[in-house]
């Protein structure tokens, strides 16, 4: 494998993985607290 | 689970449930199939330059759009896309435009669902002992068993219900998916949709992840092949060719992979977030869902098929046999799992994936033309989904019918499921940017919103992805479109005439055309004596129109 393929491949694959992890990080900690402010009213 | 029906609408049960349900739409054979095969044919690692830069300035930016037009739309008392998109566009003409985007899912099952039948049916297969190509036979022989296999159970050698598969094991599948898909439409949007989505989306991630570390650890497992191995396979699909840079195909290929991936223009987010309450975020909720999807593509898509294929198959027969969504999902990942150890266990994993991942897809294109129904006559949750049945079970038959070649398939593919998808994301982002009014559409997509919308896409949304769509679409129709279009007239420099499922194909779209326009119509009528601010005359962020009841 070409060190050119692995840079690509490799800055892609962290690109979509944080990406994804940061959005569904952001949406669980709002579900989170709503559903904390929820019980407690 | 409880359907969540509040003052009479329903609603996602929860922000994950539609999350997952858009992601679930988006994720599609696509993902696994095409991807890898475009990647790999427009200049490997280089293709990722153009695919991330049409994700930046037309994926993300139409999804913001879509989730803000089905919100509002949602408040207004709308779920159809005529509806909403006549409302953001203020008028006839867009709601007539917008019955494309009932035109689009509902065509596209026609023959979705049948492709969808295919992967249970391997993986059926798969569990019971393989699909009946022998280990000791060459690649050629195995890539040749397996195109007959494919061949006969998708009946592409006759015309007839009965010709795809002696059996008639593809009639047999179709009728359990058939049968799943109207189950789950049927329990309704949380109960159903979101409800299976929730399990199938982990699920598949969970199937993807056993594949992906299978063929990752498989190293060369042939010594005398060297050159095939992990390394090889990795390096097929991602060595940059900066040269196909230049090439306006790599382009239009890897706009068209973001394009079609991403469910934009397909008319399903903008029914799926009419179910959304009104301070729901919609900018997070589309960037994750868009996110997903391109996790599915580039991480799996972009390590699993490809990897596997030449690990097994070798350079030369990846690259002759790699390439369209069947000859890579059906006929040469079969040989491949020949050749693996335990091939029938990861060969019923990788069928039932896909079969997941194309379940979750054909929900979403029925979700839409139910509301459709259901809210332009006024009928029941029950009559709607058997309006839909009907429709859905002839068309489906239509295409198993005329199987030959898979011409009807591809004639409704390319017609409705590329060429329309053009006018749909053309159309919204016009009445979004354009007519609704940039400033008035961003604040609305901002009500709610959990992260800003970049000031930079002020200046994206309104001139830089109609401009960049304009010029795609444009491409599409030098490059993509000749071809099909001697299919439907006939090829003057050859004399050949127009083939006989074509022309049924075309007459199989103006007739649903024409059915969707007239109920449009009926429909528009309704809307009005009901007082529904149809043409978007009112102030664009008040309260819900009164009287209007659920129409899921």
């Amino acid at each position: 494998m070409t060190l050119l393929a692995m840079i690509f491949m490799s800055v892609a694959l962290a690109g979509v993985t944080v990406l994804t992890a940061w959005c569904y990080y952001r949406v669980l900690k709002e579900e989170s607290l709503s559903t904390r402010s929820k019980d407690q009213r | 689970m409880a359907e969540t029906v509040v003052q009479g609408r329903s609603l996602w049960g929860s922000r994950l449930g539609v999350i997952l349900a858009v992601s679930g739409s988006a994720v599609g054979l696509g993902n696994f199939l095409r991807f890898p095969g475009n990647a790999a044919e427009n200049g490997g690692g280089a293709f990722l330059i153009p695919y991330f830069i049409a994700f930046l300035v037309l994926g993300v930016p139409i999804g913001w759009a879509e989730w803000t037009m089905g919100r509002l739309g949602g408040q207004k008392g709308l779920h159809s896309a005529p509806a909403i998109i006549g409302y953001w566009g203020r008028g006839a003409a867009a709601r007539y435009l917008g019955a494309f985007g009932v035109l689009v899912p509902l065509v596209v099952y026609f023959y979705y669902v049948l492709i969808e039948a295919w992967c249970l049916s391997y993986a059926w297969d798969y569990l019971s002992g393989g699909i009946g190509i022998a280990r000791e036979q060459t690649v050629a022989q195995q890539v040749a068993a397996s195109a007959d296999y494919f061949g006969e159970l998708s009946g592409r050698a006759a015309d007839g219900l009965f010709a795809a598969g002696g059996s008639g094991q593809s009639i047999v599948f179709w009728v359990i998916a058939f049968t799943l898909n109207l189950w789950f439409l049927y329990r309704g949007l949380s109960r159903g949709i979101e409800a299976f989505c929730r399990w199938a989306m982990p699920v598949m991630a969970v199937c993807a992840l056993i594949l992906l570390i299978r063929v990752l650890t498989l190293g060369t497992p042939d010594p005398a092949l060297p050159e095939q191995s992990v390394a090889s396979g990795l390096n097929f699909m991602w060595n940059p060719d900066f040269s196909a840079l230049g090439s306006f195909q790599t382009w239009l290929a890897a706009t068209g992979q973001i394009f079609f991936s991403l469910s934009v223009g397909f008319g399903v987010i903008i029914n799926y977030a009419s179910y959304m309450k009104k301070n729901d975020d919609v900018v997070l909720s589309s960037l994750t869902s868009s996110a997903t999807n391109e996790f599915f593509e580039v991480v799996f898509g972009g390590m699993i098929t490809l990897t596997a294929a030449v690990v097994f198959l070798g350079l030369a027969a990846t690259h002759a046999n790699v390439g369209g969504t069947f000859s890579t999902g059906f006929v040469a990942l079969p040989v491949v799992f020949v050749r693996m150890p335990y091939g029938e266990l990861f060969g019923a994993i990788w069928f039932f994936m896909l079969f997941l991942a194309a379940i979750t897809s054909s929900l979403s294109m029925l979700q839409p033309t139910k509301a459709f129904f259901r809210e332009a006559l006024d009928v029941s949750h029950g009559a709607a989904t058997a309006i839909v049945a009907a429709l859905c079970i002839a068309g489906n038959i239509f295409v198993l019918w005329f199987s030959k070649g898979l011409v009807a398939l591809d004639t409704l593919d390319f017609w409705v499921g590329t060429f329309m998808i053009f006018i749909v994301a053309g159309t919204q982002i016009i009445c979004f940017g354009w007519v609704f009014g940039i400033d008035k559409a961003l604040a609305e997509a901002g009500r709610g919103a959990q992260v800003r919308i970049p000031r930079l896409f002020r200046f994206v949304i309104k001139y830089v992805s109609p401009a960049y769509l304009l010029v795609i679409f444009l491409g599409f129709c030098w490059y993509d479109l000749p071809p099909y279009w001697r299919s439907v007239f006939g090829d003057p420099q050859t004399g050949a005439p127009a083939e006989r499922a074509v022309i049924y194909s075309w007459l199989v779209i103006l007739g649903t055309i024409a059915l969707l326009m007239a109920v449009t119509a009926i429909g528009a009528r309704r809307w009005r004596a009901q007082g529904l601010d149809i043409d978007g005359r009112g102030a664009a962020a008040d309260g819900p129109e009164p009287g209007r009841e659920d129409s899921q």
